[in-house]
């Protein structure tokens, strides 16, 4: 029998007390980070809405554009602002929200209340109203000056417009439109277990749970256990985190990060020349996107799969648009259908699936370059600079000269030049590993008539082809680490500080003892004290930061 | 069935065909259980490839020498007003509202007494429309006779042969024959008249019928003994890419409908397929040809290197069947085809080339040649069946 190694015995040991659920007495010391103030993004602005009035409510208008940072836009969403621009768009959206909300169809289902006159104001059904859904919009109760001022409006309103509903819909506009609601401001507050260390306030942590797990605001059950105070509690975060871990929105939440991470934000550019590429349409955009989130999720929660092995995977799903791209049959007429490709295929992981191929080429064909920088900056978290801006591409453009006839060829050329040759060396062997697949994603063999080599090497391993490279990403231990260190910074909204190197050093562990599932990590993650740890020195001013005084301003 | 009234001659000729029908039916039912027996229960074990047909109409070739006479035109529109007794006025008015339900009637309703010459064209006079005099058609020796004489082949009318573009002699093909001098369905690749094309594109855009081709037991690229192939009628319709043509690769179901089901053996030679005789049925279209009947038809099928297929269908078709479906639309059929529909219907009845009536003698079948085109699609016969295909449709990829 062998001995087990450190590291064995000390992932065993990890393994172990998560399993039993102790785990923050081993967790390391961690600094925190500062509070982050997080515009809402697109999506969750719109699943909010549905989530609060129902999916039937319209939102119309344009979002303001998203920031990427540091390979996320949850962090971008940290350094954002309203334009006077926007700010209009909003105010458009938040009219049309409104109006939808109290008009005939919607008023007696969602207002909750029916006010004495429908011509008069009603300042008993408008403080009802506010008071319940002003909770779920700014993810806190209202404190009674912002109560005081929906009120002050909507009866203005009311009366001068002789109709209850309208006035009603005015004030609800502007919460719709206010800060609270399109920014999630973290309160921190100090922490009565760490003398001198302060934490989020338990609704700042119930809406970091909230947006993590389900991407949406808390939910009347998470906010109650904020006000509580259970949510302060070890105990009580672990119940409530085991109840939206339960739930079916694990997967929403899910499919946010992953689809942050992948960088799908960038198919809404994306187009292929059609003369080449006559199977690409905007619907084979929405199912690439749609095959990679279900690959992922069915692979990590629903069959609680290893994340290293989403790069070797033979399963995913099939619409029949995208099996005339895969060239496979697909028998169902509308919807998805489960789909493992032969052990012989050429495809094998997230890799060689449409998204990825698509998204990281040029509209006119494949480009190695392009897809090794983003493996290397999406899914291993590694910088790759940006090229030169003298350099001459037109070697590498030109797919049809009878000299080069192949990527690998066009770039060995291109790459003699001195300035390009450390970058290329960098990310091209990756990228070449693709090449048996086109811009669109379809498979081939040959390029003008020559067969194309798929050898490389990832930092030291070496693969024959696409399936192989898959499996080389599969094994590079930066693959695992680079998910932790993505998932982190999307829960927190930063990237994790130099205080955090330890807790950063521990979650990789952790992962890796539990078998890089991503449920267990993402349980670590919420239930730790680290992860809301605020190193900022902001002290709890606001009456909005306890919860005792929330009640009572509601009231 | 052998009437009374039949003449002695044509009694016993029919009775001696029968015998060899059966003959033949016994022959070649003992040869495919012999085959059978000596290709075991995987006759056709091989690859497998599936097509969905992109262009499935009449091959006209078109030549320089094909109409030394000219091509027909439409009616003289003035012409059949004065005969009817118009006057110049009227004539006049007509002229200039060609769209008008006023004028359709007067040119549809010019037979002798009024009739309507498309739906009753022999109600009228034969206008003599011109026909092909070259050479050189697409198309089968659908009645197997090779030498010169005049004396037609068994159940056949006497006709002058085409040799087809490549060189074969003997082709059947009076369906072009009697039609091919119509510009409208005259085109540079001999099988895409515009009025073919239109039908053709309407047919894609609108989903409106989806033939499918299987090809079973291709061990070997180029050559083999024996293959299957099977031509049937889809259930889904067809779909476009983003240049407007039909998408590559969509998985297609065959009809449970095993009217239009059409299997028949064939031998691949160089790339090329060659069928066994049969007879091919499928429905047709909502706006033209509402069902496709070929008597002794064959197929020769040529897989393209890029993983489509073209070939050509032959057979025997009902001319009457083959006059309304031309002519369906009437005055429309008239003044966008450029030809009459007398003209169509005694061209037709006079090329007919098979079947003999068995009072009459005229030929009531005539020899056909469609042109055929597929692309790659996962064709299935069943739910289920996906899981088990191999990657059939275009396995080797296509190359940038």
């Amino acid at each position: 029998m062998r001995l087990l190694g450190f590291s064995a015995i000390v992932a065993l040991a990890v393994s172990i007390v998560g399993v039993v659920g102790c785990g923050k007495s081993d967790e390391p010391q961690s600094s925190g980070g500062p509070i982050v103030v997080r515009r809402l993004t697109q999506e969750q602005y719109q699943t909010i809405i549905a989530d609060i009035f129902g999916a039937d409510i319209k939102i119309g208008g344009r979002f303001e554009p998203d920031l990427r940072k540091s390979g996320l836009l949850a962090v971008g969403a940290s350094e954002v602002s309203v334009t006077p621009a926007g700010f209009e768009q909003y105010d458009s959206m938040a009219r049309g929200a409104a109006a939808q909300i109290v008009d005939e169809r919607h008023r007696d289902m969602l207002i909750g209340c029916k006010p004495a006159s429908p011509k008069a104001p009603d300042e008993a059904c408008a403080k009802s109203f506010y008071s319940t859904v002003g909770r779920l919009l700014y993810r806190r109760p209202l404190t009674g000056e912002e109560l005081k001022a929906q009120l002050a409006i909507a009866n203005a309103a009311a009366t001068k417009l002789g109709n209850f509903y309208t006035g009603l819909a005015m004030g609800l506009t502007g919460m719709v439109e206010a800060p609270q609601f399109l920014f999630r401001r973290e309160v921190a507050e100090a922490d009565p277990d760490h003398a001198g260390q302060q934490r989020l306030n338990a609704f700042s942590k119930a809406t970091r749970l909230s947006f993590f797990l389900w991407n949406t605001t808390p939910d009347d059950e998470l906010l109650t256990a904020a006000e509580s105070g259970d949510l302060n509690s070890s105990r009580g975060t672990a119940k409530q985190v085991d109840r939206m871990m339960a739930s079916p929105r694990l997967t929403a939440g899910a499919r946010a990060f992953f689809n942050d991470m992948m960088a799908f934000d960038a198919f809404a550019d994306l187009s292929k020349d059609t003369v080449i590429y006559p199977k690409f349409t905007n619907a084979v955009i929405a199912d690439a996107q749609e095959q990679t989130l279900r690959t992922i999720t069915d692979h990590l929660l629903a069959a609680k799969g290893d994340y290293r092995d989403l790069f070797t995977t033979r399963k995913t799903f099939m619409t029949p648009l995208l099996g005339t791209i895969y060239r496979v049959p697909v028998e169902t007429k509308e919807g998805w259908e489960a789909h493992e490709f032969a052990a012989d295929d050429p495809r094998a992981g997230l890799l060689t699936q449409i998204s990825f191929l698509s998204l990281h080429s040029t509209p006119g064909r494949s480009s190695p370059t392009i897809r090794g920088k983003a493996l290397r900056e999406v899914l291993l978290c590694q910088k790759v600079p940006d090229p030169p801006g003298n350099v001459n591409f037109n070697l590498v453009q030109d797919t049809k000269n009878p000299q080069f006839r192949t990527a690998r060829a066009r770039l060995g050329a291109h790459a003699t030049q001195a300035t390009c040759v450390g970058c290329h060396r960098l990310i091209d062997p990756m990228g070449l590993g693709l090449e048996q697949f086109d811009s669109l994603g379809e498979y081939r063999a040959a390029e003008n008539g020559a067969p194309i080599d798929a050898s490389g090497e990832l930092d030291g391993v070496k693969f024959t082809d696409a399936a192989s490279l898959g499996k080389a990403l599969h094994d590079n231990p930066a693959t695992p680490s680079c998910l932790v260190n993505r998932l982190y910074a999307y829960a927190a909204g930063r990237p994790a500080g130099k205080g955090e190197a330890e807790w950063i050093k521990y979650l990789d562990t952790s992962f890796a003892a539990n078998g890089y599932r991503l449920p267990d990590l993402m349980r670590r993650i919420v239930t730790s004290d680290a992860f809301y740890r605020i190193t900022a020195p902001e002290t709890a001013t606001l009456s909005v930061n306890t919860a005792a005084t929330l009640k009572e301003s509601a009231q | 069935m052998i009437r009374s009234s039949m003449r002695p001659q044509e009694a016993r000729r029919q009775i001696w065909e029968g015998i060899v029908e059966r003959f033949k039916s016994v022959f070649c039912s003992a040869a495919a259980m012999a085959a059978l027996l000596a290709f075991g229960t995987h006759a056709y074990a091989g690859e497998t490839r599936g097509f969905a047909v992109t262009w499935f109409q009449p091959a006209m070739y078109t030549g320089e020498d094909d109409c030394p006479d000219g091509l027909n035109k439409s009616p003289d529109f003035k012409a059949v007003f004065a005969a009817e007794g118009k006057t110049p006025e009227q004539i006049k008015e007509l002229i200039e509202h060609p769209n008008s339900k006023e004028f359709a009637e007067a040119v549809i309703n010019r037979g002798p007494h009024g009739e309507n010459v498309c739906a009753d064209p022999a109600s009228a006079p034969d206008p003599g429309q011109k026909t092909v005099q070259g050479k050189i058609a697409f198309g089968f020796n659908l009645d197997g006779k090779t030498d010169n004489s005049s004396t037609p082949a068994p159940n056949s009318c006497a006709h002058a042969k085409f040799s087809s573009p490549d060189g074969a002699p003997n082709v059947d093909n009076q369906h072009y024959r009697a039609l091919g001098c119509m510009i409208a369905i005259r085109g540079k690749r001999g099988h895409d008249g515009f009025v073919l094309s239109y039908i053709m594109e309407r047919m894609k855009a609108e989903g409106l019928r989806t033939y499918l081709v299987e090809v079973k037991g291709i061990d070997n690229p180029k050559d083999n003994a024996n293959v299957e192939v099977g031509i049937y009628l889809g259930s889904d319709p067809l779909v476009l890419d983003a240049k407007g043509e039909v998408r590559r690769d969509t998985t297609q179901r065959i009809s449970k409908d095993t009217r239009w089901h059409n299997v028949v053996h064939g031998t691949m030679k160089d790339g090329v397929i060659t069928t066994d005789v049969f007879d091919l049925n499928l429905l047709g279209d909502p706006i033209w040809v509402p069902e496709f009947h070929f008597k002794k038809a064959r197929m020769r099928l040529e897989l393209q290197p890029n993983g489509d297929l073209k070939g050509t269908i032959g057979g025997y078709q009902d001319v009457m069947t083959m006059y309304y479906n031309t002519v369906k639309s009437g005055i429309l059929f008239e003044t966008t085809n450029a030809a009459t529909c007398p003209g169509v219907y005694y061209a037709l009845k006079h090329a007919a080339d098979g079947y003999p009536d068995a009072e009459t003698g005229e030929c009531t079948q005539i020899s056909t040649a469609f042109a055929i085109e597929a692309i790659p699609a996962f064709v299935l016969h069943q739910l289920g069946e996906a899981k088990a295909k191999t990657a059939q449709a275009g396995a080797a990829g296509h190359q940038d």
